[in-house]
Formats: C-alpha cells, sequence, structure tokens
C-alpha cells in the first residue's frame, strides 16, 4: 500500500497507479458490488480532486440511477446496465496483452501505415507511446503563446476556477443518463484554452496525449477558444482502437467565444464490439463560428449527434459527417442546431454508407426559437446502401417558432447507379474499382475538410471496408 | 368514450425533448355517440356501383387475412368503426369506371354535433371511382372522427377528395388507411382548413407497381392545432409514392408535419418522394416538420425536400407594383400554395375552397 | 482487304423481354470511318451500348468479332483494355472525382501500367487546348454541372487521351453548337488516322464534313437495310428515311 500513497506527478503514472489500485481493491471487495457512491468517492480520492468535484460526481451518480435508457434508437440491450461498474472498474481476468489483440486489429494497424511503435498504445496494452518527445517541439510553440493544453485532472487542479466555471455546464449530468455517468465516473480528457486573438495555426491532437491503457472511455473534453480566437482540434484517431472495455461514453463541451473560430475534426474508428455514446455540444457566441468535421467508422453502436448552440447573434455552424456502417454495426449518428438568436447560420451536410446488413442512421434537428430572426439553415442527407441486407434511416426534424427564417432540407437514399458503373467501366476501370471510386467520390465533401493524412487514412479506410462485400 | 392515448405516434421514435414523437391531447376528450339526422349522401346510380350509407351490412371488409392497423390512434379508429353515425360503403364492380363522383357532405350544427363516419371504398379490378367527402359546421364542443378504408383491387384507380372547412370549436381527426393493390393507383387529395385541433392520418400500403399520390393543402390561423402524419408503406417492386403537402401559418397557429416513406426490403425499384413546404406568415406560429426516409431496401430511389420562410419579398413586392393590396398579394401567394391540391378538384369544388381559404385570411390579418 | 477490325454476324439483342436489335451485320475494317444513320428508336444506341457490354442488353444470337477476337463475353472494361471506346450519348455525372484524376486513373488502367501525374498533367493541359476547353474543367468533377456541349466535349477529350483502336460516337454532335462542331469535328479528325476506326452514329453531316467516310449503313427496326458510300448522308438528309426503299 505505500507504493499507492506515493504521490505522482505525471497523469500517465497516477493512472496506471490506479489501475494497480483498483486491481487491490477487486481483491477485496465482492465481485457483484456495483456502481456505489463510496466506489465514485474512491475514483475521486485517486485523483486528489477539489471537494466540489467530488459532490458534483455524487450528484450525477444519483441523476444517474433515477434516468432511464433512451427508448428510442439502437438497441442496446447488450450493454451490461445491471453491471456499470465492469466498465470503470476492469478487474484483473480483463488484463490483457498484446497477443490477445484480435488479429484484424493488428493487420488493420499494418494496412494503415501506422508506425510500430504506436500500435501497442493504441491497442491499449502494454507500454504507453511516449507522446511527450516527438510532440514536446509543438507543445513549447503553443504554450509561448498563452495557449493552455493540458490533461483534464491536471487542468482541474491548475485552473480549477476556469474549469468549474465550464465542467458541464453545457453538457449537464441531466442530459441523459450516460451523460449522468460520465459525471459520476469521468477520467481523464483534454482541456484547451486559447486566450484572445491567438490563431493557433497547427492543429491540436487529442492524441498528442498520452494515452493510459483501459482510459479513454469516459475522458472530458473541454476547450475553450477566446474572443477572436482560432483553433483547430482533432480528435480520435483513424487506427481501430480496441478495449476490452466496450463501453465509450465521453463528453465534449466546446465554448467559442465571440468572435472565434473552432473547427472540431473526429476520425472515430472503435473497434466493433464498442458501445459509443458519445455527447458533444458546442456553444457558439456572438459571430463565432463551430465547424464539425466527422467521420464514423467503428462501433457495434453508435449514438452521436453533435450539437451546436447558437446563442450570439451571427453564430454560424457548420457540420460535414460521414457514417460508414458495416456489418453488425448499428450507427445512429446526425447533427442537432439550435438557432437562438438573430442572423445564424447553420449548415449540415451529412453523408452515410452502409452495406454488408449494417444500419446508418442519420438523426437530427434543427430549431429556431421566437428569438432566431433572419436566420438560415441548410440541410442535405445523402444515403448510398450498397447491398439490400443493409439499412439506412432518416430521421430529421426541423422546428420553426418565428417567420423570418430560411430553411431549406433534403435528404435522399439510393445505391451506385449501374448507368454510373458502365460508364466509369467503358473506361477500363474493373467494377470494383469503379464502385470503389463512385464511394470515394461520395465521402469526397468530407475528405477534403480532413487534414490531408486523416484524408489518405480515410480513404484507405473506405478501401479496406469495402473489400469484405465487393466481387 | 374518453380518449386517452397519444394521436398520430411517429413510426420511428426520435429525441423525446422534441416532443414531435405523437400528439398527448392537452386534456381528455369524451366522444359520446349521438346520431346524425341529415342527409349527406348524393351520388348518380351506375350499373355496377352499389353506395350503402353505413351502417350496412360489413361487406369484405379486408383484404387477405390481416387486419392493418391504422388510424389518428386506435382508439379513435375504433371508435368510428364500431359506432358509425355516418359514412358509406362503396363498392365498384370489375372494370366499373364512374364518370360521377360520388358525394358525401356532412355539416355540423347544435342538433348535430357529432360526424362519425365509417367509410369503405372497394374498387374491384380496373375499376375507376371518384369520392369526395366535405366536413363543416360546427359549435363549440362538435367533433369529427373520421375512418375511410379503401381497397383498389389490380389495375383500380380511386380518387379520394376530402375537404374539410369546420369552424375554429371543433375537433377533427381523420383516419385513412389504403391497400393498393398490383398496378393499382389511389389518389388523395385533401384540404384542411378548420378545426380547433385537426389530426389526420393517412396510409397506404403499395404493392408491386401500386402508385400513391398524396397532395395536401393546409391553412392554420388564430390559435389552430394542424397535425399532419402521412406514411406510404413500399413492399411492392416497382412501386410509387409521393406526397406534396404545401401550407400557410398565420396568428399563434402551429403545424406539425409527419411524412414516413418506409421501403420495405424487397421493395425493389420502388420509388417514394416527399416535398413540404410552409408560408409563414407571422411571427408568432410554429411550424414543425419530421420527414421520415426510412430504407431496408438498396435499389430504389427515396427523396425528401422541406422548406420554409416568409412569402418572397419579391413576388409580394412585384404583385403589390400591379395594384394589388399587402392583403390582397399574400392572399394570391397562399392560393398559389394551394394550388396542386386545388388542380385535382372540380371547378365548383376549387371555388368552394377559395372563397373559405380568402374569408379565413381576411379573418387572421389584422391589417 | 483491309484487317477486319470489327465484325458482326447476325445480332440479335432484347432488352426486357423485347427485340431490338434483329440480325444485324456490320464489317468494320482497320483505318476506316463508318456512319450509321436512322431514325429514332431504330436502335442505334442499342448497338453502341451492346458493343461496349451494357450488362442490361441481352445477345440472343450472333457475334461480336474484335480484331479476332470474339467479345460477346466481355465485360466493359475489358473491351476498353481491348481498344474500344463509346462516346455517350447521355455522359454519366460523377460527383467527387475531378476530370484529371479519373482519366489518369482511366489511362492506366487501359495501358496496363501507371501513368505519371506530371507527365498526364502536360498530356491533358495539352489535349484540353486542342479541343479549346477552359483548362479548369480537368479540376471540376467529372461532367458534373457540365452544359451538354462540354459533356460532349468531355467525351471527345477521353477518346484522345485513351486513344482507342476503335471510337464509336454516340450523336456526339447533337446539342453541340456550329463552333463546337467544328472544334470536335477537328479534334475527331485529329485522332483518326490509317491504325483506328471510328463508328458515328448521327442524325446530320456535319461531323462527318471533314472526314473520310468509308461507308454508310441505314439501320432500321433492328437491322441495317441499306449501305453505301458517302453520298447515302446527304440523300437521307434530304429525302428522310422513308424515302429509301427498305
Amino acid at each position: 500500500m505505500g507504493e499507492a500513497a506515493r504521490k505522482k506527478t505525471y497523469v500517465e503514472d497516477l493512472s496506471r497507479e490506479l489501475y494497480d489500485q483498483y486491481n487491490e481493491f477487486t481483491y477485496s471487495y465482492k465481485v457483484d458490488r456495483g456502481l456505489t457512491p463510496e466506489v465514485v468517492r474512491e475514483i475521486s480520492r485517486q485523483k486528489n480532486e477539489p471537494s466540489w468535484m467530488t459532490e458534483f460526481r455524487l450528484k450525477a451518480l444519483d441523476i444517474y440511477y433515477q434516468l432511464d435508457v433512451p427508448p428510442w434508437g439502437p438497441n442496446l440491450d447488450e450493454l451490461d446496465i445491471d453491471n456499470i461498474i465492469t466498465y470503470v472498474k476492469p478487474s484483473t481476468e480483463m488484463r490483457y496483452s498484446w497477443d490477445e489483440v484480435p488479429e484484424d486489429i493488428k493487420n488493420t494497424f499494418v494496412r494503415l501505415g501506422i508506425p510500430q511503435a504506436e500500435h501497442a498504445s493504441l491497442a491499449g496494452v502494454g507500454a504507453q507511446y511516449d507522446s511527450e518527445v516527438v510532440y514536446h517541439s509543438i507543445k513549447e510553440n503553443i504554450r509561448k503563446r498563452g495557449v493552455v493544453y493540458l490533461d483534464m485532472e491536471t487542468a482541474l487542479r491548475e485552473y480549477e476556477d476556469m474549469v468549474r466555471e465550464h465542467f458541464m455546464t453545457l453538457v449537464p449530468p441531466s442530459d441523459h443518463k450516460f451523460v449522468a455517468l460520465h459525471g459520476a465516473v469521468w477520467s481523464g480528457g483534454s482541456f484547451v484554452y486559447v486566450p484572445p486573438g491567438v490563431h493557433v495555426d497547427i492543429p491540436l491532437q487529442s492524441y498528442f496525449r498520452a494515452n493510459a491503457p483501459g482510459a479513454g472511455q469516459f475522458e472530458h473534453t473541454l476547450i475553450i477558444v477566446d474572443k477572436g480566437a482560432y483553433l483547430h482540434f482533432i480528435e480520435g484517431c483513424s487506427a481501430p482502437k480496441y478495449s476490452v472495455n466496450n463501453l465509450h461514453a465521453g463528453c465534449v463541451e466546446l465554448f467559442v467565444r465571440e468572435g472565434a473560430r473552432l473547427r472540431y475534426s473526429t476520425i472515430e474508428n472503435w473497434s466493433k464490439n464498442m458501445f459509443n455514446l458519445n455527447t458533444k455540444r458546442c456553444l457558439v457566441d456572438k459571430n463565432a463560428v463551430i465547424e464539425w468535421v466527422s467521420g464514423s467508422f467503428g462501433s457495434k453502436v453508435s449514438m452521436l449527434y453533435p450539437m451546436s448552440i447558437l446563442r450570439g447573434e451571427g453564430a454560424k455552424a457548420e457540420f460535414t459527417g460521414i457514417t460508414f456502417a458495416g456489418e453488425g454495426q448499428y450507427l445512429d449518428t446526425g447533427a442537432k442546431v439550435v438557432h437562438a438568436a438573430p442572423h445564424t447560420t447553420s449548415t449540415i451536410n451529412s453523408r452515410s454508407i452502409s452495406k454488408s446488413g449494417g444500419t446508418a442512421v442519420y438523426r437530427g434537428v434543427v430549431k429556431f426559437t421566437e428569438r432566431a430572426k433572419y436566420s438560415k439553415s441548410t440541410v442535405s442527407c445523402e444515403s448510398l446502401m450498397l447491398d439490400a441486407q443493409s439499412r439506412s434511416d432518416t430521421i430529421p426534424v426541423i422546428d420553426i417558432a418565428t417567420d423570418e427564417v430560411d430553411v431549406g432540407h433534403e435528404a435522399k437514399i439510393g445505391r451506385i447507379s449501374d448507368a454510373a458503373i458502365f460508364y466509369l467501366m467503358s473506361r477500363g476501370i474493373s467494377e470494383d474499382e469503379a464502385k470503389a471510386m463512385i464511394v470515394r467520390g461520395f465521402v469526397e465533401p468530407i475528405a477534403k475538410e480532413l487534414p490531408l493524412e486523416y484524408a489518405v487514412e480515410m480513404n484507405n479506410l473506405i478501401n479496406l471496408e469495402l473489400e469484405g462485400t465487393i466481387g | 368514450m374518453v380518449i386517452k392515448e397519444q394521436l398520430n405516434e411517429l413510426p420511428v421514435k426520435t429525441y423525446r425533448w422534441l416532443k414531435v414523437n405523437g400528439l398527448t391531447l392537452p386534456e381528455p376528450l369524451e366522444i359520446a355517440y349521438q346520431p346524425y339526422k341529415k342527409d349527406y349522401l348524393s351520388f348518380s346510380p351506375l350499373p355496377g356501383l352499389t353506395v350503402r350509407p353505413m351502417p350496412a351490412v360489413p361487406l369484405r371488409d379486408r383484404m387477405g387475412t390481416e387486419y392493418v392497423p391504422y388510424g389518428v390512434s386506435a382508439e379513435l379508429a375504433a371508435l368510428a368503426e364500431a359506432q358509425p353515425n355516418a359514412g358509406a360503403q362503396v363498392h365498384v364492380a370489375q372494370g366499373v369506371k364512374c364518370p360521377e363522383p360520388i358525394v358525401l357532405s356532412y355539416c355540423c350544427d347544435g342538433e348535430n354535433p357529432v360526424v362519425m363516419d365509417h367509410n369503405v371504398v372497394f374498387a374491384e379490378a380496373g375499376s375507376r371511382v371518384t369520392v369526395i367527402f366535405q366536413y363543416s359546421g360546427g359549435e363549440a364542443g362538435a367533433v369529427h372522427n373520421g375512418t375511410l378504408k379503401v381497397f383498389a383491387q389490380p389495375e383500380a384507380e380511386v380518387n379520394i377528395i376530402k375537404i374539410q372547412h369546420m369552424s375554429d370549436a371543433v375537433h377533427h381527426f381523420d383516419s385513412t388507411a389504403a391497400i393498393v393493390g398490383e398496378q393499382a393507383r389511389v389518389n388523395f387529395v385533401h384540404v384542411e382548413l378548420g378545426g380547433k385541433l385537426a389530426a389526420m392520418n393517412y396510409k397506404a400500403q403499395l404493392s408491386s407497381e401500386a402508385a400513391v399520390a398524396i397532395t395536401g393543402a393546409y391553412f392554420g390561423g388564430d390559435t389552430r392545432r394542424l397535425d399532419l402524419n402521412y406514411l406510404a408503406e413500399h413492399y411492392g417492386e416497382g412501386s410509387v409514392s409521393d406526397i406534396t403537402v404545401h401550407g400557410a401559418l398565420a396568428g399563434e397557429a402551429k403545424k406539425i408535419f409527419r411524412g414516413t416513406i418506409d421501403l420495405k426490403r424487397g421493395a425493389r425499384r420502388a420509388k417514394g418522394s416527399e416535398l413540404e413546404s410552409v408560408l409563414l406568415l407571422d411571427d408568432t406560429v410554429r411550424s414543425i416538420a419530421v420527414p421520415l426516409l426510412l430504407a431496408g431496401e438498396d435499389d430504389v430511389e427515396g427523396a425528401h425536400a422541406a422548406s420554409a420562410g416568409k412569402i418572397d419579398a419579391d413576388k409580394l413586392h412585384y404583385l403589390m407594383s400591379r395594384g394589388l393590396s399587402e392583403q390582397q398579394a399574400t392572399q394570391l401567394l397562399v392560393e398559389a400554395a394551394f394550388q396542386p391540391a386545388l388542380d385535382q378538384l372540380p371547378a365548383a369544388w376549387q371555388a368552394l375552397v377559395k372563397r373559405e381559404l380568402e374569408w379565413r385570411l381576411m379573418q387572421c390579418r389584422t391589417m | 482487304m483491309r484487317e477486319h477490325f470489327l465484325q458482326i454476324e447476325n445480332l440479335h439483342v432484347s432488352t426486357d423481354g423485347k427485340e431490338i436489335l434483329k440480325g444485324l451485320n456490320l464489317t468494320v475494317g482497320r483505318g476506316e470511318v463508318h456512319v450509321i444513320m436512322g431514325p429514332n428508336g431504330a436502335g442505334k444506341s442499342t448497338l453502341a451500348s451492346v458493343l461496349m457490354g451494357h450488362p442490361q442488353y441481352e445477345i440472343t444470337a450472333g457475334t461480336i468479332t474484335f480484331c479476332g477476337e470474339v467479345i460477346n463475353g466481355l465485360r466493359p472494361h475489358e473491351r476498353a483494355k481491348l481498344g474500344l471506346f463509346l462516346s455517350f450519348q447521355y455522359p454519366e455525372e460523377i460527383p467527387g472525382i475531378t476530370l484529371e484524376n479519373f482519366l489518369r486513373t482511366a489511362k492506366s488502367a487501359v495501358k496496363g501500367t501507371q501513368v505519371g501525374l506530371l507527365e498526364f498533367h502536360r498530356e491533358l493541359e495539352q489535349k484540353m487546348a486542342q479541343l479549346n476547353m477552359d483548362a479548369q474543367y480537368a479540376s471540376r468533377y467529372l461532367n458534373v454541372g457540365f452544359s451538354g456541349g462540354e459533356k460532349k466535349k468531355s467525351e471527345i477529350l477521353q477518346m484522345l487521351v485513351l486513344e482507342p483502336k476503335l471510337a464509336i460516337l454516340d450523336e456526339t454532335d447533337s446539342g453541340l453548337d456550329v463552333d463546337a462542331v467544328r472544334i470536335v469535328s477537328a479534334g475527331v479528325q485529329q485522332f483518326h488516322n490509317e491504325d483506328n476506326s471510328l463508328i458515328i452514329i448521327t442524325h446530320h453531316s456535319r461531323i462527318t464534313e471533314h472526314l473520310p467516310v468509308h461507308r454508310v449503313h441505314i439501320l432500321l427496326d433492328g437491322r441495317i437495310v441499306e449501305s453505301g458510300g458517302p453520298e447515302l448522308v446527304d440523300e437521307v438528309e434530304q429525302r428522310g428515311f422513308a424515302a429509301l426503299n427498305c
């Protein structure tokens, strides 16, 4: 126990220690003990959190037990709700090694060209990939300009007031059951603060922080872009993230102040056993802009609807997303926008592909309050189905409570036209390649929004995904 | 009977905080049976055409062996089917084409505050028939709860026109189900101009090469509530559906449009399209649209488009520059929204709808 | 006798249970230019589609031989690799793929070796200039938003880049204004030499004006009913199809 009591300075060590600590706990607790206030208090104590955070976690736990699992959307029966604790505190048997990582995951790393050194870390096993060395110079550069980029737990200590002012105010624990869970057991994540007027010219990546094994399930991202500043933040990477614990209930809160601009790109490629129930929300002030770029490829079940609240006059939200649902996947994704101020604009461009029995659902809402005069919204959803085993549903809602608005919404569902395939084949391109070309062309509007290496990786991902059925 | 169930539920539910999954009555509604004592049916006799006022001896009320659930709510549909006080059963023999429409015209008043009509239209193979329903009148407390089942056998064509211009004190519930056989066609045109609460539910099941065209036009003013729910279920290959709904809202009116195109697995080459647009005439209106597109089959074409906005300022200006007042210009433009529906009505009915629309618009505008 | 490039013997083609080509015969030699004319619905576009292997059409009898090989069972891309090319009457719009990227991929596929980026870019630029096509079309999505005339130019551009042995032009001159027809004709002339052949399906004589037309065929009701020299084109233009005794 002496080891555990030793105070550590690096988060990653703290997490690992926590991990070890938990192992010691499971040794002394009964195996079927549920998620209790004691466990939550222990998590908070291990992290050395201020008492208000401990109280917050306990309140969230309370709310968690009062809320029900949403009765709409994908079936979450396979999620072992009665044993949520197993997702929070992995037991010793779940300690895994590189040998146990599924072959197809390992192969994907190779196919995607991920450096050997990163494989183990991405698989969530063994030695951590030390990002400090590689990305150190980038972090120095931004630090000099006053940009704060820390992991959430350090930020809670070093920027307590700012964190307290914002933490889970945009996404309160009462929002839905998995957010309440998040509020109780959140761990890790990124905190970014960009001072007024600062234009961060290289994208910050969540990957810059070292990933602790088993972490990433309940991480909290809090980003504040102050007046007139600019930031491009990239979350995730195209390599599949494998985890034995298959629930991801993360939370992302973004605050874009007056005149500022934030670009938030995500490629999510969770392994195919994951339940990805992420909640992302952005508050946009006067004349500020949020650009969401989102690629959803993995997970068994995803429920993901980045929400933009346009509360300042002239605020703008743009959402560009692609969802690819393959065999055994049910990806329920979309975007939500609330226009709550005059002269606000939103554009949603969502594309989905479903194949081999996968289900892709676009679910969204564009809501105009009475204060949203002179506002405009354009929504375009296109779904491509590659075979008759798959499903594609579009479930949008347009809610308008004033008259001076301009709203357009259109959606299309269909398959790759035979005429288009014939045309490409008549130029010497094989059928498989023609289909792949058309699919790549279909996702191109999203691909071009991503930083180049992600676009390349995304195309590789698509090729990998398509290889399954075609031919 | 007290109506308690949720009305017009969405076939696929979504976020609860939006409150669009169904319509809950603000307070439970009691519907008590009362006879409807007026004449309502008129048609020209024709060999092969049988029209019997309800309640009549039930005539093959089902197609196949399965009962298709339908209606604004199961409660409401069951009530009208079990205890109708009006309605008609129409049977058209094979190959018979009726040149004249069958008209059912209802007008609620103090003596007849309830219209509960259950109607069945059975069109045998290759036949053609048009049925026009008119609902008007109604003092406070009046209720219309109607049901219609259409069975269109292969290659039959059935045209249903429903014109509702009841008073703003009435509860109006209208449920329709159409079972459309192979290569048959059902055209459904409806105009909603009245009612404190007007809830309409139309469901069509399409066999192979079947076609369904739905044209709707509505105007909501004052504190009216409109809840329009359309569902086209494509079971058959090559089936085609087209839903076009245009309307205008003024005052504190609130409308929700729920349109679902459901392309089932196996419905190869099916095509479904939905177009909904609304003119927002005051900043106190509330317009909600839920255009659903569901597909379990890849060899299909599904599309929907929804738009909303104020009257085009350029168009308004153009009309006014030709001497029309803003009121007159607005009237004209709202009428233009009704055109797709008007085009499908016989001339006399077009004139009626235009008149009704005009005086309702005038009522709403405080110039 | 010139080497037979294309030999079609007793070709019967059906689609959706309906027979469209009813025993068509045609021989095209290396270096020759053949014109096919006929009223709408005669089967001209069907012939073009069948030659390119469109899966919607079923060959119920007869053979198509190209350079000595029977190609009935070959798929469209295999025929392209053998040197067949079709300029579509209604070219498809393919969003998300630029004209340049697409053509480079197609050229690599047809040639069988990877074509270099820079070298191809230069070739494309030069050929676009030849057709008086604005260079910016190279970076536009394939045919998306192109006018009818621009789509036809895009087809001819593809032909010039892919350098086929036998090019079938399906009503390439329809929808083009006078200047465009002249430019496209010039492009087609430039392309044609003694080693490749052309089958031009058309209603008018404009595109064939400066080409050494070898033979003109009248396609009527799924069969070639009359063949003759270049003068047949003017005869049809003046007197119509009904006037010919078929």
